[in-house]
């Protein structure tokens, strides 16, 4: 079960933009249903959490770039948005998501790498060693 | 004994600056770049320092610019990527 | 050493900022160890005072004879780093493994 498994895009995808499970499922919702609007009532139900929920992750989602919201309107949330990039990287993603769940899980609530930590690591010739 | 030290100092920056990109390819911390970039200018520091006192003594310009501006300049540059690399990404 | 004085000038300036530089990285450097307690960021800190001085002294010091011995200064900043990265690689006696512990 080891993150480096993970395809790099994915895993930046992960690292850049996803902060829960609820957010990905929320995004992966969409993804599968692409091109059709939801609302965040809908999401709610289909994924069964609460509406504000479901609106919080949809807003977050679509600042982000990932989700594009209707027009004219704005409440309308649909997959997927004009982003090549990040079509191909969720597409990547929710493959990998229906396989190795808990590899994708453990990943979102990795705490990022302490820069400081990165820099007395890369002075490790042997990365064997303990606390050093 | 002055080429052996100039030597020394330039191969501990190289080594230095490829440990630190070296890091930087494997965990993505920025940090790491930045201070690797400003030993790879150390490292250009002391070859420079190698090049004028040893290996062109009698010289006094490296491509009609003075050789202590040389030195001078790409000691500050990597110096001030590495403040901006402890100032902008030493925290995440 | 007698450099033109544009030259001269523009030399002084640059070390100047090479030095408190220098000074401003060590002292991040000292900010971390405090807060990671890893040796390798005091060494780092110390490396780059004592090149700060190095370049402190390049730029006051005319004497040639002088100057000449400055590169002490410089090799004692980076057989600092040198022996930090060694010292970060030496297996502690708690890590070394004990192939002569009994089934």
């Amino acid at each position: 079960m080891s993150q480096d498994e993970l395809p790099p895009a994915v895993r930046r995808f992960l690292d850049e933009h996803i902060r829960s499970v609820a957010q990905l499922e929320v995004l992966l919702l969409l993804q599968a249903n692409a091109g059709r609007c939801f609302s965040s009532a809908e999401v709610g139900r289909e994924l069964r959490i609460e509406t504000a929920g479901a609106e919080a992750q949809l807003i977050d989602l679509r600042n982000r770039g990932i989700v594009t919201s209707g027009d004219p309107d704005p409440s309308a949330y649909r997959y997927p948005p004009a982003n090549a990039e990040v079509e191909a990287a969720v597409s990547v993603l929710a493959h990998v998501y229906a396989e190795r769940r808990v590899t994708v899980i453990s990943r979102i609530y990795s705490k990022p790498a302490d820069p400081l930590r990165s820099f007395a690591d890369a002075f490790r010739i042997r990365k064997d060693l303990g606390n050093g | 004994m002055a080429e052996t030290v100039y030597i020394l100092c330039a191969l501990t920056s190289l080594t230095c600056a490829l440990m630190l990109l070296r890091g930087y390819s494997r965990s993505g911390a920025r940090l790491l770049l930045w201070s690797g970039f400003c030993f790879i200018f150390l490292f250009l520091n002391n070859i420079l320092l190698l090049v004028d006192k040893v290996m062109l003594p009698d010289q006094d310009t490296l491509f009609g610019v003075h050789f202590v501006l040389w030195r001078g300049a790409v000691a500050l540059i990597g110096v001030i990527l590495l403040l901006v690399g402890l100032i902008w990404d030493g925290e995440s | 050493m007698l450099l033109p004085p544009g030259i001269d000038r523009l030399n002084e300036f640059m070390l100047g900022g090479v030095v408190v530089g220098c000074l401003a990285v060590g002292l991040f450097f000292i900010r971390f160890w405090r807060r990671t307690a890893d040796r390798l960021f005091l060494v780092f800190a110390i490396a780059f005072w004592t090149l700060a001085a190095n370049w402190l002294a390049l730029a006051f010091i005319d004497k040639d004879e002088v100057r000449t011995w400055l590169y002490v200064v410089r090799l004692v900043a980076f057989v600092l780093i040198l022996a930090g990265i060694i010292d970060k690689n030496r297996l502690r006696r708690d890590e070394r493994t004990r192939p002569r512990e009994s089934a």
